[in-house]
């Protein structure tokens, strides 16, 4: 339901079917104080039209020859149009951005559950673990329910470069042996238990 | 004014686009031809709105400049004025908000209904003078005064539907509201202005 202004303006204006028009002018009728009556309203409407118009532009060339002066000192200033927005190489809304995020993460989810996950079941401990530390850690690492290692040492490598660290373990046997080179002396900490 | 009852036909807007993609790639050139083409409409459609020569002159410079920086984003969807009208009424109609919160106070048409003291000495000093022989500077003034005197959004509409000839719809679109609220504003401004020109148009 349109309220008597929006009501009155569409009357002034003309954009009333005669019944609509009927009912405005009844209104009107019972408060003549409330609004302006279409004669007026149309002769406002002209007064405006006839000398409200604005005057010419005086000194059309100068106005123009200022506008590119300014734009050349901006541009100088580094401000130039943002003419690579017109052309762009690729161009995507937020949301396909959205979607093509949403799937890529997906696709590397299955891809993850499909290759890695298997792998790595048995609870990995790939570290550059301090050949000292190695050695001498008496804390058990959680074993693994399906095959009872508390742990599979991947690799193993030593601070110091005259020493090298190869881990090997026997599925077999549940057992891993560091295979270390150029170890002359067992470090103080070492308590074999 | 109609931004889009004005394009003549195609080959202009054909012309008028490969102007465009000249500006895009940075002709300078091609954007004076286009400013050289819109200023009058741009500059009249400014002036209709702050009804000070000076200022529309500025207005109308700041908005040329900024099409020029923004020329990049435009796609060709409308016609090269409706895209720049937008951006012409943005800034007039920034500035005309800015300008009111700095001071300027909208017209209080219960004032000029009978509440003004019967003992004062002095005419209020927007009360008209007699009015038998107005001249059109003298009516373009009066005209001027009361039209500034309007809120922002008051003016807007009814400078947008009077002289510039948007309809409805075109005005909610320029300004970003409803038609509902257009069609009210347009009650309230065209109200205030019959309080404040009743006697120019009584006796025109």
């Amino acid at each position: 339901m349109k309220t008597f202004e929006e009501r009155h303006t569409a009357w002034v204006d003309g954009k009333l079917s005669p019944a609509e028009s009927a009912s405005v002018e009844a209104e009107l009728a019972s408060h003549p104080e409330a609004a302006l009556g279409k004669e007026e309203a149309l002769a406002l409407g002209s007064l405006l039209r006839l000398h409200g118009q604005a005057p010419k532009l005086a000194n059309p060339e100068f106005f123009t020859h200022q506008i590119l002066a300014r734009i050349e000192a901006e541009d100088r200033l580094g401000r130039a149009p943002d003419v690579e927005k017109a052309k762009p190489a690729f161009h995507w809304p937020v949301v396909h951005l959205g979607w093509a995020g949403v799937c890529s993460l997906l696709v590397a989810f299955i891809l993850f559950q499909m290759f890695v996950k298997p792998q790595s079941a048995v609870p990995r401990q790939t570290a550059n673990v301090p050949l000292a530390d190695l050695v001498s850690a008496p804390t058990p690492l959680p074993s693994s329910p399906e095959t009872g290692y508390g742990a599979e040492i991947v690799s193993a490598s030593s601070p110091d470069p005259n020493i090298s660290v190869t881990p090997v373990h026997s599925t077999n046997d549940r057992v891993t042996v560091l295979w270390v080179d150029g170890l002359d002396y067992l470090p103080a900490s070492y308590h074999p238990h | 004014m109609r931004p889009e009852a004005t394009e003549s036909n195609e080959e202009t807007r054909a012309d008028e686009l490969h102007l465009v993609a000249k500006c895009q790639s940075g002709d300078t050139a091609a954007f004076g031809e286009l400013v050289t083409r819109y200023q009058n409409r741009a500059y009249a459609m400014i002036y209709n709105m702050v009804r000070n020569e000076q200022d529309a002159w500025d207005l109308a410079q700041d908005g040329f400049v900024k099409a020029w920086k923004s020329i990049g984003r435009f796609r060709g969807q409308s016609s090269f004025f409706t895209w720049l009208y937008r951006i012409l009424m943005n800034v007039t109609i920034d500035w005309l908000r800015k300008k009111q919160i700095e001071g300027g106070t909208e017209f209080d048409d219960t004032k000029a209904m009978g509440q003004i003291d019967a003992g004062a000495v002095t005419a209020p000093r927007d009360e008209p003078a007699p009015l038998a022989n107005l001249s059109d500077k003298e009516i373009r003034s009066r005209i001027d005064g009361a039209i500034s005197r309007l809120s922002e959004e008051h003016r807007t509409v009814v400078i947008l539907r009077e002289i510039e000839g948007l309809e409805y719809q075109e005005i909610a679109d320029a300004v970003g509201c409803s038609i509902g609220t257009v069609m009210s504003r347009l009650f309230y401004a065209r109200k205030k202005l019959q309080t404040m020109l009743k006697d120019v148009y009584e006796n025109l």
